[in-house]
């Protein structure tokens, strides 16, 4: 039996009134990302499978390799909502290889139409990672014909009931959701495959615009152990009634939320808030330019501080060139990855309006002053990055970042992405791993882009100053 | 050196034909002997091509304003030290023996573009993907070098106020500077920040104007004047496009390598440097590069300054003319104008700033902000 590991949220960084809204920087993208990389104890670069739940704009699911530091990464979208997420669940339990890692990202929205006026709000991602193991089963799914009044939206602290039992009417067989969310290539529902396709069903906002705030609540109760462990019911809002979708556990998940600290954090402005997923700005027409393929192929080192070391001289690469940047060679080249946390800032400034390259204009005009910081990941690596989430001038010499991957400029119609600081984490280093079963220190070992969590020290002869 | 010409600097009038043609045309009649251009046997152009006036090929303008229709031109393009390395290709065609005499020239207009063109093209000499696109043009990338060197070494903003109050009282004695009024370093502390700790009065303006230089072999350049002014041994050297790949933030590799070979080849002592012309594209750039240079110790170029040993007048002076910062900074003709100040500085001919008694001069030009650098030491 495969099992729910662990679970994290990722909520937006901006207040707009009392509702969480999008940073500028921030999109469903960059909040699913950062809602991977919570997982406590999960190695995202060993996720085979990825399922993305909820609308995304249709070049993104490619990204995502690259963002989770894999490349061997299929994804498969489903509807919005908790339907589409016990549907991915299934899928995901059902996953081919006993030891594979599955990564569920469910994408909420928020309740406002993309394209209007109005800031979205609770938007929220969830990530979940299910792999071999004991100690969850998804069991039955019940769903209401009755509208008499709004269901609750979480569920009562402490119970492991449904919140509103009496609105149960009926439990239908998985099919009959399988049937009506999940497409398969053969398009009549059928499971051949097993790999369900919903980009269509996915692509726009869909009359139903469910809020996953209640699942992910009720998913970290489970995972904190509260009330009773196996069981925990989610109802959902529909438009005539309500869908209700059980988890069972026998053991803890393993959970990171940023819930409590998102709420306090200070309030954007009105414009801030009002710059949502669904608007690029207009292409600009004399930026320097950056041809997509050259973005594409440096998204690995741009998002991830993937990195060369040379098995000959030990001197780190960065970013990717294939080749020694201090020996010339490149036949003991070991992908790496550089740490994306505790960066120690080395050089500070603040870019004025009316300093800043036109390519963000649209954030200055937004936002205003910005600083930029140039922090070493490495004795011999440093990287160039916006400070995100603070105010300019925040952050001075010698204080620690921590990377987060966020949008940095429009082009050509589409959001770039690339890596910004935030201040360090104060928690200290990350939880321990989860042990994933027998699998994992094999596959661990003959990866070919380990995690380099303590890089070596480096005799790179640029070290010296 | 036989001959040097300048435009005026400053938001002109002219576009950048004429003022190619003002400079080259000022240049020839320099030439105390008299000029005949048709000796002139290859050209080399130093421009951006700021705000895409002319996207490539510009070299044929020089050609054709200069009035040379059938001789080589290049452009030499290394951003702010385009014509840094126009006058070194052109040391080394008459070094060579491959021409007798050689026209030099820089050139930039940047004032006419709209100011988005403007803030476009003021940063695409930087690294584009790790640099510009993290949000950062010049100003940031040393505001960047600024904020380390501040703090590595206990220096107060003062020391870069007092560099651009200093340019600026030399740049008011330079009839062709841009700016011609004296600035107090207290008027420099209290302008706006642009990008921190650097403010609106530590960076140099945005400018139109254009030099040219004519450069003949040694035996040949009797026949043009009495006075010649000799290339006694210049330098260049490189570093990596972007800061953050550097070994040290506060010190430019590419100067250091640069002003190594042009003391090796002139054997000449740094203290035989009568005054400096220093890359000043920003004030935090002009201590940088007194440091890198060797006249000062790291960290040690502040105190330097303060002490009013660079200013006209002083033991050695610093950017007579008024340096990038007072003067403007046309990027492609920068270098060139520097050349042009020491042939008027070492033939006593640099009216109110001339530096008495100068006979050996050192000009300084740096490509971005030190991804390539040249040195050039002149003698009388």
């Amino acid at each position: 039996m495969r099992a729910i590991i662990a679970g994290a949220v990722a909520l937006p960084k901006a207040r707009f009134g009392s509702v969480a809204v999008f940073a500028p920087d921030e999109d469903a993208f960059t909040l699913a990302v950062e809602a991977a990389d919570r997982l406590p104890g999960i190695d995202t670069s060993r996720v085979e499978t990825l399922h993305l739940v909820g609308p995304l704009p249709s070049s993104l699911p490619d990204a995502f390799p690259d963002a989770l530091g894999t490349r061997t990464l299929g994804a498969i979208r489903y509807a919005p909502g908790p339907a589409g997420l016990w549907a991915a669940v299934e899928a995901a339990n059902a996953g081919s290889k006993p030891e594979s890692i599955d990564l569920i990202l469910a994408f909420d929205p928020g309740r406002s139409p993309i394209g209007s006026s109005a800031p979205e709000e609770d938007t929220a991602l969830a990530a979940l990672a299910v792999t071999e193991g004991v100690g969850l089963r998804l069991t039955g799914r019940t769903i209401t014909t009755s509208s008499s009044s709004r269901p609750r939206r979480s569920r009562t602290k402490g119970s492991s009931r449904p919140a509103r039992p009496e609105d149960v009417s009926g439990t239908l067989p998985p099919i009959w959701i399988r049937r009506e969310l999940v497409q398969t290539p053969d398009g009549n529902g059928n499971e051949a495959q097993g790999r369900p396709n919903l980009a269509d069903r996915a692509a726009g906002p869909g009359p139903h615009r469910p809020n996953l705030l209640p699942i992910i609540e009720a998913l970290r109760e489970i995972g904190a152990g509260r009330g009773t462990p196996d069981a925990v019911a989610l109802v959902d809002p529909l438009p005539l009634g309500a869908e209700t979708v059980t988890f069972e556990s026998t053991a803890p998940i393993a959970w990171t939320s940023p819930l409590e600290p998102a709420s306090s954090r200070g309030m954007q402005s009105e414009s801030a808030a009002l710059d949502r997923t669904g608007s690029v700005p207009a292409a600009i027409s004399e930026g320097a330019y950056v041809p997509r393929s050259t973005y594409l192929a440096n998204r690995p080192s741009r998002w991830r501080l993937a990195a060369e070391e040379c098995g000959a001289c030990n001197a780190i690469s960065f970013p990717l060139r294939g080749e020694c940047r201090t020996c010339g060679r490149s036949d003991r080249m070991r992908r790496i990855e550089l740490p994306r946390q505790g960066l120690v800032v080395e050089a500070s400034t603040t870019i004025r309006p009316g300093a800043q390259p036109t390519e963000v204009d649209h954030q200055v005009a937004q936002t205003g002053p910005y600083s930029v910081l140039i922090a070493r990941a490495h004795p011999s690596v440093r990287i160039t990055v916006q400070l995100t989430d603070s105010p300019a001038g925040a952050i001075r010499m010698g204080d620690t970042v921590d990377l987060v991957l966020r949008r940095v400029y429009p082009m050509e119609g589409e959001w770039r992405y690339g890596l910004k600081a935030i201040p360090a984490a104060r928690e200290g280093p990350p939880p321990p791993r989860v042990p994933t079963g027998p699998h994992d220190d094999p596959v661990g070992r003959t990866r070919e882009t380990p995690l380099s969590k303590r890089p070596k020290g480096s005799r790179s002869p640029r070290q010296a100053s | 050196m036989v001959g040097a010409g300048h435009t005026r600097f400053g938001a002109l009038a002219e576009g950048p034909r004429a003022l190619l043609r003002q400079a080259v045309d000022a240049a020839v009649t320099s030439v105390d002997r008299g000029f005949d251009r048709s000796s002139i046997g290859e050209g080399f152009l130093g421009t951006l091509g700021f705000s895409g006036w002319q996207l490539g090929n510009s070299s044929a303008i020089l050609a054709e304003e200069a009035r040379i229709p059938r001789v080589p031109v290049s452009r030499v393009e290394n951003a702010c030290a385009s014509a840094g390395f126009a006058l070194r290709a052109a040391i080394r065609a008459i070094e060579s023996g491959a021409q007798d005499v050689v026209l030099v020239a820089g050139l930039e207009k940047m004032t006419d573009a709209p100011s988005t063109r403007r803030r476009y093209w003021l940063g695409v000499s930087g690294d584009t993907e790790w640099e510009r696109l993290a949000g950062l043009t010049f100003a940031g990338v040393y505001g960047l070098m600024a904020s380390v060197y501040l703090a590595q070494h206990h220096v107060l903003p003062e020391a870069l106020a007092e560099v651009a109050a200093k340019n600026h009282a030399h740049g008011a004695l330079n009839p062709n500077a841009q700016f011609q009024k004296p600035v107090t370093r207290e008027q420099v502390l209290a302008s706006p920040f642009v990008a921190d700790p650097l403010r609106l009065l530590d960076c140099c303006p945005v400018t139109d104007g254009a030099a040219a230089l004519l450069l003949a072999g040694e035996e040949k350049a009797h026949a043009f004047t009495d006075t010649p002014v000799y290339v006694a041994g210049d330098g260049a050297g490189s570093d990596s496009l972007a800061l953050q790949d550097r070994g040290s933030l506060t010190s430019l590799a590419a100067t250091r390598r640069a002003a190594d070979e042009a003391f090796r080849r002139s054997a000449l002592d740094r203290s035989a440097i009568d005054f400096l012309e220093v890359h000043d594209c920003f004030t935090i750039a002009e201590l940088l590069a007194l440091e890198d240079l060797g006249y000062a110790p790291p960290g040690g170029a502040a105190a330097l300054e303060l002490s009013g040993a660079t200013r006209l007048g002083g033991s050695r002076p610093v950017n007579p003319d008024g340096g990038l910062k007072a003067k403007g900074h046309p990027i492609g003709a920068t270098g060139a104008s520097q050349a042009y100040e020491a042939f008027v500085q070492l033939r006593g001919s640099a009216g109110a700033r001339q530096v008495r008694g100068a006979e050996r001069a050192l000009t300084h030009n740096v490509g971005g902000s030190g991804a390539s650098a040249t040195v050039t030491v002149f003698t009388v």
